[in-house]
This record gives structure tokens, sequence and C-alpha cells, in this order.
């Protein structure tokens, strides 16, 4: 090729020999190591949107326990108030659900004296903060053969302590529903109500109060997962 | 301030605009050179398929709201859909014209009388390839065509290199315009990943791909991810390559409009790597945990870089080279009528946009954006004149201003804007037929 033909060569000259295979090699190596990558994330990725695996979530609980005594005269009601933040919740754990038991003073369940009092208790719906429509909870009780009285009340959503399995596209994603915060964070309300009951006759001991034992059960959980197989 | 919407329906406006524009001053251009005429009609083509592929992209964002971020759709809302099929088959087209360009400007490289016929040759088996290949495999290999980008990016990366390192040896300053030309292409054709490079130069563009194909439902396939990556790789090079070129320039003659053109894009890569990096956390975050949002500043600086060069500046880039390049006849009385208000209509729609972003994230009363815009609408229409004349004063073709290094008879043979029309508006038809036959058929988005 003579000279004048290479200078009006539209590509390449002599000068632009180097630069231009310099350029080619750059793009070609970019090209490389950018590659390996891509091909890394396009099947991890594939992976990940056409599978949901299952995963299996357990439920580690502690219990903590608050109590208080309580008389009450014949048809008193009695409003009881517990701090939730007098509970010590240990790191990683939430609390899950509130257990009360009324326990009257005799708990024999026999009313030979027909001397068991009527008492009720009544979880009250205030600011704490819980699953106060749920179809678990068992606000309100009432009894008159002195058997102790359980209430309920579930603070975090959902919670059964129960073994679950979900189907999610990752660990986060399926612990999702059990990192939430602020459930169960308030002051417990509980209203007692006594209705003494004073057998009629001569020899049969007087009672003009009953008095009621309140305990107030907090439910906590920690959450651990693994991937089932 | 307004909401941030999507800039698609402009882009669209703007590109069939001056696609049609362009098609109709070049059919009326009967004593311009073959050449020019045949590089009007492909950038003509380009502009309006891109523009109806936009069109579409609208009609999906807002009929069905499927807009996602990065301008990409959400593929659960509106895959199977006409408008879907016809915006990615229209897209492909554009992308095999956008890939021959390089051969036919700023030279026709071939200089063989069959050239424009292989062209659309080429083109219309290209559209049948790609298009029975999307619809048969539910477009699982979208992107593919993006590989066909190689040939041109060699063909400009070369002639960039040529004519500069020329200029320099020679100090030929005609010699600067093709150098020019051949930068503003790869700007034209890379420039939106140009404004990636440092993200793919430190390979973190794949985590965002990741993170697209998740949230889009995507069922990509190797094929279409290694177009997505040479598309990338290509526009990366591109402006590293541009930018030494420009810095060793103008280091020898001094800087140039096109070398601070270059130095920008390279600076805002720059930024947008390091904000790529700052947010990788939450673009890995739909992989590793749930999709997070982006923060606002990080949404606005990509409104305001990569989708503004792709839907606002490449239109007026593309109309910069049409007229800077005489590619139309500008010398013509009866062109510069339409000229002038094309030059003016796109200035004053990609003004009043920039505008609107502005106003997107800065708390300005609509009162004084009203005053803006109208203080822009006098300027544009006061120097009216002015703002023409400088486009298409110190224009000059290729063959005007390189002649010795065109082959004798170049030009000169024989070409058909009719027929060329006629081609290319059968594969605008076939496209949207298929596209409704397909969809009406039931047999996508499956």
């Amino acid at each position: 090729m003579s000279e004048e033909q290479t200078n009006r060569n539209l590509l390449m000259t002599k000068e632009s020999r180097i630069p231009t295979f310099s350029a080619y090699a750059f793009t070609l190596l970019l090209m490389l190591v950018t590659v390996g990558d891509f091909v890394g994330d396009l099947r991890i990725t594939a992976q990940f949107t056409s599978s949901t695996p299952e995963w299996e979530i357990t439920f580690e609980t502690q219990n903590q326990t608050m109590q208080t005594v309580e008389t009450l005269q014949d048809d008193e009601t009695r409003n009881v108030i517990f701090e939730l933040s007098d509970i010590n919740v240990p790191d990683g754990f939430k609390i899950g659900q509130i257990d009360v038991v009324l326990l009257p003073e005799e708990l024999d369940g026999d009313d030979d004296w027909n001397q068991c009092d009527s008492i009720a208790g009544d979880i009250l719906e205030n600011e704490l903060t819980a699953q106060w429509d749920d179809a678990y909870n068992n606000l309100s009780g009432q009894d008159s053969s002195c058997l102790p009285i359980e209430l309920r009340l579930r603070t975090y959503p959902n919670f059964t302590g129960d073994v679950l399995t979900v189907s999610a596209k990752n660990e986060f994603q399926a612990l999702e529903p059990w990192n939430q915060m602020g459930w169960g964070t308030g002051d417990l309300s509980i209203d007692l109500d006594v209705d003494v009951n004073t057998p009629l006759g001569l020899n049969t001991p007087t009672d003009t109060d009953e008095e009621i034992t309140v305990n107030v059960i907090v439910t906590m959980f920690s959450v651990s997962i693994e991937q089932k197989s | 301030m307004v909401e941030i919407q999507s800039m698609v329906p402009i882009a669209a406006v703007v590109d069939l605009v001056l696609g049609i524009a362009t098609l109709s001053i070049i059919g009326r251009s009967q004593g311009q050179p073959s050449t020019n005429r045949v590089i009007g009609c492909i950038l003509g083509w380009i502009l309006i398929f891109l523009g109806l592929s936009y069109l579409m992209t609208a009609v999906l964002e807002f009929r069905y709201g499927a807009q996602a971020e990065f301008s990409s759709l959400d593929l659960t809302k509106v895959s199977g859909t006409f408008a879907y099929t016809a915006k990615n088959l229209l897209l492909s087209s554009a992308v095999v014209l956008m890939a021959l360009l390089p051969f036919f400007f700023p030279f026709r490289v071939v200089q063989r009388e069959w050239d424009v016929w292989f062209l659309i040759v080429f083109s219309c088996s290209a559209a049948a390839l790609f298009t029975s290949l999307h619809l048969l495999t539910d477009f699982r290999h979208f992107n593919i065509e993006f590989f066909l980008h190689i040939p041109g990016y060699m063909v400009l990366i070369a002639m960039y290199l040529r004519f500069i390192a020329t200029e320099v040896r020679d100090d030929d300053r005609r010699l600067r315009k093709i150098s020019m030309v051949a930068g503003l292409l790869l700007i034209g054709i890379h420039g939106e990943t140009m404004t990636y490079w440092l993200s793919q130069v430190l390979s973190m563009n794949d985590y965002f791909f990741q993170r697209q194909s998740i949230e889009a439902s995507m069922n990509a396939s190797y094929a279409s991810w290694g177009g997505v990556n040479m598309r990338l790789t290509l526009g990366a090079s591109a402006i590293l390559i541009l930018c030494a070129g420009e810095a060793w320039r103008s280091s020898k003659l001094g800087l140039s409009p096109f070398g601070v053109l270059t130095f920008i894009i390279f600076v805002i890569g720059f930024i947008a790597g390091l904000a790529d990096y700052a947010v990788l956390d939450i673009v890995r975050s739909c992989y590793e945990t749930a999709c997070e949002d982006f923060p606002s500043a990080y949404s606005i600086w990509y409104d305001f870089t990569s989708e503004a060069l792709v839907y606002l500046y490449t239109p007026i880039l593309f109309m910069f080279i049409l007229l800077h390049y005489d590619i139309v006849d500008t010398k013509r009385e009866e062109n510069r009528w339409l000229i002038r208000i094309i030059v003016i209509l796109l200035l004053l729609i990609v003004s009043s946009t920039i505008l609107e972003l502005i106003q997107s994230f800065l708390p300005i009363p609509d009162m004084i954006s009203s005053a803006a815009l109208a203080i822009v609408v006098g300027i544009f229409i006061g120097w009216e004149e002015k703002i023409v004349s400088s486009l298409i004063e110190g224009s000059a073709s290729i063959q005007d201003t390189v002649p010795d290094f065109l082959g004798e008879g170049d030009g000169q043979e024989e070409f058909s804007v009719r027929t060329f029309n006629i081609v290319f508006g059968c594969l605008t038809a076939f496209i949207l037929v298929i596209s409704v036959l397909f969809t009406g058929l039931g047999v996508m988005g499956g």
C-alpha cells in the first residue's frame, strides 16, 4: 500500500494504529472483567426469581410474671394497673402475649357452703399497643364457682409460639413479619369486680369481702429461622 | 414544587417531530448528494423508530401505571400488551439502524454501489429475525441486538483516533470536523451508558441490573444480559477513549467545545459512579433483604443526567449533526422556515422540560417558573435568527470539508428516498400489525 493510500485510509494511519488497537484491547479487557460478574449475578438472579424457598421459623419463649393481691368489698369494682415497662425484655426478644389469671380466695372449685363469691375481670382497652381486635383474645371473664379466671391478650400480630413454615425469597423477607417494634408497650389495665355470696343460716361463716390474686404472665419470644431443604 | 414526571412523552414528541421533518426536508432536497440523503433517511428513521417506541412507553406509563425506576417498566403490569410488544420491536429496529449508521456517516466505509441495498436488506432481515426471536421467546433475549453495535463502535473509535492523530500531526483543522462527528455519534449512540462509566469500570452495574430484574420480574437470558453488558462496556470504553483523545488534543491544539462536552460527560459519569457506590446497599437490598427506595436526591441526579441525556439532549445532538454537517439542505430558502420552526420548537420543548425538572426539587412558585419560561421564549424568539444562523453558518458537508478523503464519484450514484421511505414505512407497519396480532392471539406475556 502506497503512503498516499495509507494517508487516505479512513480508519487507520501509521500514527493511529497503536492508539486504536490499544483502545480495542482496553474495551476487550473491560468486557472480560465485567462479563464474569454479570454472568455470576445472572445465575443468582435467575435462581432468586424462579424459586421461592420455604423457611421454618421457631420461637423461643420466656415468661415473666407480675403479681398483686387485692381485697375487694362486696359490690366493689377496682382498677389495677400493671406497668409493662417494669418487665425486663432480654435483647432480641419481643412481647408476644399477656395472660392474666385471677385467683379467688377459695380455689377448690367446690361450692360446699354455697359461699363462692362471684368475681369478674376485664382487660380494658387503652393505649397499650396490642392486637385488641384479635379473635384469639379473651378480655373478659367471670366465675362464681371458686375457679381461676383466665384472660389473654395477644400483643404481637399473629404470635402463637408454634413453629411456622413460610415461603419467602430470602431470610430477611421470611423474618420481616417478626421484626416489628413497639408492640406490648404501655400499661395493662384490669378491672376487678366482686359480688360476695353470704349463705343464709346460723352456723354459716360470714363473708363480706374477697381476696383476689392477680397474676400477669408476659410471654416474650425470639425467633430463629432455618431454610427447609 | 411539582411532582417529577416522566420525560418519555416529551422525547416521543421531540423525536417524531424531528424525524418527520428530516424526512420531509430530505424528500425535497433533490440536489443534495446521495450520501447525504442516505444519512438523512437513516437519521430520520432512527428518530421515528425511537419516537414511536417512546410513544408506546408513554402509553404504558400513563395507561397502565407501569413506570419503574431508571426508565424501566414494571413487566408484571404490561407484559403481553400491544404497546409493550410494539415498543420493544420498534426499539430493536432503531438499534439495528444505529448499528449501521457508522458505516455511512461520516464516510461510506464500504464505498460500493450496493451498500444502501445492503442497509435495506440487512435492516429488514434483522427486523424479521429479532421480531420472530422476541415474539417466540417472550422477549427473554431482548437486548441481544446490542451486540450489533460492536462493528460500528470499532469503526467510530478507529475513525476518531485516526483523524485526531492526523489533525495534530499536520495541524489540519479541517479534520477536526470528522473526529468531532465520530465522537458526537458515539455520544448519540452510547450517551446514556457513558454516564455509567465508573460503575462499569468498578463492575457495579450488574447489581443495578440484578435489582431491575428482580423488581420488574424479568426473566432474562444469558444473551440478554450479555447484550446489556456489551452496551455498558462500549459506552464506558467510548467515553474514556474520547476523554483521553480530547485531553491529548487539548494539550496540543487547545480546548474545543466538543472537548468540554466530553469532559462534562466524563465528570458526570465519575460523580454517578460515586453515587452508585454510595447507594449500593439499597441496590442490593432487593436481593439481600427487601427492596428499598432510592433517596430522592439520587433520583433527581439520574433525571438530570442519564435520562435527560437520552430523552432530551440526544435529539438535539442529532439535530445539530443534521444541520451542522449539511445533511439536510440548509441553504435552500424553502427549507429554512421549516428548519427555523424545528430548531425553536426543540429548544423550547427542552428548555420548558428542564424548567419543570428544576421546579421538581426547588421550591420555585409557579409564577416565577412561568416568568422564567417567558424569558426563555423571549430569548429564543428575539435571537431566533442568530441561533439558527449560528447552527447553519459554518455548516459544511463532509464532501465539502474533506473532498480528498472521498473516492471519485462518491455520492453521485442514484438513490431513491421514496424507496427507502416505503421500505421502512412497511417495516413500521409490519411491527405494528404483528404486535396487534400476537397480542390478540394471547400468546405474549405468558
